[in-house]
């Protein structure tokens, strides 16, 4: 902070008191430049900088612990690319008022964050992944409801082909498998006797 | 833009946080997909939280026993309304042998961790059966009782404490007339089968026998709860309103009093109420009220409070089965118009009214609760914690 002194001003007044009211417009400086909204920098794995707002970067946990320990200073997050951070922020910007219940997040997945989700299964991946090495609750939750609802009902097939899963099975042991769920479907007819 | 790669990559627990929230006709199926999901829905741990993480989002449904449309006589046959089931035309339940039953016969225990103890009151068998996965065991018939006793009531519950699935069977027989009042007097004859050995045990029934003559409410009476049975025990006078709750803890097995609050009335029902023992009946006062009281600390008296009351207009039954959506409450009702057939309800908390379930098929008998779960039935030598 600086500050002129006025020739008159300073002539006749008490050094002492000059002391403690340049102190307390220090502190009030101080305090008056806070309450104005804080901005977090936030930097990206591809080094990219986000500028966010602090409201609304600490939605994640995890940045709001990394923000104590580098006061003031860019955050770094080193395996968060730019385009899915780009989505996460774009999501805790609408949600920066709403709260940690869990129950309102599922009903607002079905009406206004439904398009938010309706990307491609590698994107949903990395938002997931993301939420949740940002800590980042609500949105966690949302993206694995989405996630739920579209494996759900599934075949086996399509799970492996959905998600890249290689079928470790030998044939016999998948044989054995389908047996077992075929017999106790079946299984009603002929109770296992002790 | 980075490097899209394989579910490989997504974290186990965020893959057990998705599966988790998967129904069990679901996961059966991807049990099949790789051997790391083949692990990991059939361990323990995981059939553990899949049941929690159903209680706790109210996923239960009901089962309704009801008349075999196709029968002439009162043959049973039981269907299944699941919580997001908005048709509510229910799903059959195979029955098997015991779709030879009556209706008036089959008993059913459904509200311990999606298994389901069926048992045949008039031919004596029982049946094991999680519902979802379709394991099943045969019960082995009692080996005890004489020819003047009979099955009287049944139960199934979860030995809290020993980590055993057990049941219950009660049966009634004469003892000697009593000279002094020259009453016949019943004694109860109580067994008891734990899931993995393969025969009933005798227990302890003295207490039971001395509980100041109470008769135990059954057959159908019996409520499982966090590791007990309880009945309704009415005092030997009929005039008398002294009712009970009566007992049965299944870790130490033994008998016991739990004291109702004053002004609850005979007609009564069990249920679970936000996880809390709870009790529904209807004023005497006021006929058209229903009540809820809730135990808030098990077994402590002074812990029963009020937690609901709605006015049920022109039923004349009304027995509350379970919560659904957190909005929902469903019952078994019988309406003044129609005083044959037993329904079923939902009352909305929040819209504070009444809708019938359209229930396609026969009507009603009896209605259960039950939730789904993958808990295996035969043992894997392994306890369910």
């Amino acid at each position: 902070m600086a500050f002129t002194w006025s020739k008159t001003i300073y002539m006749g007044l008490d050094p002492i008191f000059l002391t403690e009211l340049s102190i307390s417009i220090i502190i009030f400086s101080t305090i008056a430049s806070s309450k104005k909204s804080r901005v977090s920098k936030i930097k990206t794995a591809d080094n990219e900088i986000f500028e966010v707002e602090e409201a609304v970067a600490t939605m994640s946990n995890t940045i709001k612990i990394m923000a104590g320990d580098c006061s003031g200073g860019v955050i770094p997050l080193n395996n968060v690319h730019s385009t899915i951070f780009a989505r996460v922020i774009e999501w805790c910007k609408k949600h920066v008022d709403d709260g940690e219940d869990l129950e309102y997040y599922k009903g607002a997945l079905k009406n206004c964050d439904a398009t938010f989700f309706e990307v491609d299964q590698a994107v949903l991946y990395h938002l997931l992944t993301t939420a949740n090495s940002l800590d980042i609750k609500p949105l966690l939750h949302q993206g694995c409801q989405r996630f739920v609802d579209m494996i759900n009902g599934k075949t086996v097939e399509e799970i492996r082909q959905l998600l890249h899963i290689k079928n470790d099975f030998t044939n016999e042991e998948e044989d054995e498998t389908r047996k077992k769920l075929w017999s106790s479907v079946v299984g009603m007819n002929s109770f296992i006797l002790l | 833009m980075g490097d899209f790669s394989s579910s490989n990559d997504l974290p186990k627990d965020l893959m057990m946080e998705i599966l988790l929230n998967l129904p069990v006709k679901s996961l059966l199926r991807f049990k099949s997909v790789c051997k790391s999901w083949y692990a990991l829905i059939n361990s323990n741990k995981f059939i553990t939280m899949h049941l929690d993480r159903s209680r706790r989002n109210n996923k239960e449904s009901i089962l309704i026993k009801r008349f075999n449309s196709e029968s002439s006589q009162s043959k049973a046959s039981l269907s299944m309304i699941s919580h997001n089931d908005s048709s509510c035309s229910g799903v059959d339940v195979y029955l098997g042998i015991l779709g030879n039953s009556s209706v008036y016969d089959l008993e059913l225990s459904a509200n311990c961790d999606g298994i389901i103890f069926y048992s045949n009151y008039s031919q004596g068998y029982s049946v094991l059966c999680n519902l979802a996965t379709r394991e099943t065991i045969l019960v082995p018939d009692t080996s005890s009782g004489n020819d003047s006793s009979y099955l009287y009531s049944v139960a199934f519950g979860y030995d809290l404490k020993n980590h055993r699935y057990k049941a219950v069977r009660i049966t009634k027989s004469r003892r000697d007339n009593d000279r002094r009042t020259s009453m016949v007097r019943m004694s109860y004859n109580v067994e008891v089968y734990t899931l993995g050995t393969y025969s009933w045990r005798q227990v302890n029934n003295g207490k039971l026998n001395s509980l100041n003559s109470r008769q135990i409410s059954a057959p159908h009476g019996s409520f499982y709860f966090n590791g007990a049975i309880h009945w309704k025990g009415f005092p030997e006078r009929p005039d008398s309103n002294d009712i009970v709750i009566i007992v049965f803890n299944l870790s130490d097995e033994e008998f016991d009093i739990i004291p109702l609050p004053d002004d609850v009335k005979p007609f009564m029902h069990f249920l679970v109420w936000d996880r809390s023992f709870a009790v529904s009946h209807v004023t005497h006062r006021n006929h058209s009220l229903l009540d809820i009281f809730a135990m808030k600390e098990y077994g402590v008296k002074e812990s029963w409070t009020k937690v609901f009351a709605i006015e049920i207009g022109h039923f004349i039954f009304v027995r509350p089965l379970a919560v659904w959506k957190n909005n929902e409450i469903v019952f078994e009702i019988m309406d003044d118009k129609d005083r044959i057939n037993f329904q079923l309800v939902t009352y909305n908390l929040k819209r504070q009214e009444f809708k019938k379930l359209q229930i396609l098929g026969p009507l009603l008998f009896k209605a259960y609760v039950y939730m789904e779960s993958l808990v295996p039935i035969k043992s894997r030598g392994e306890s369910i914690a």
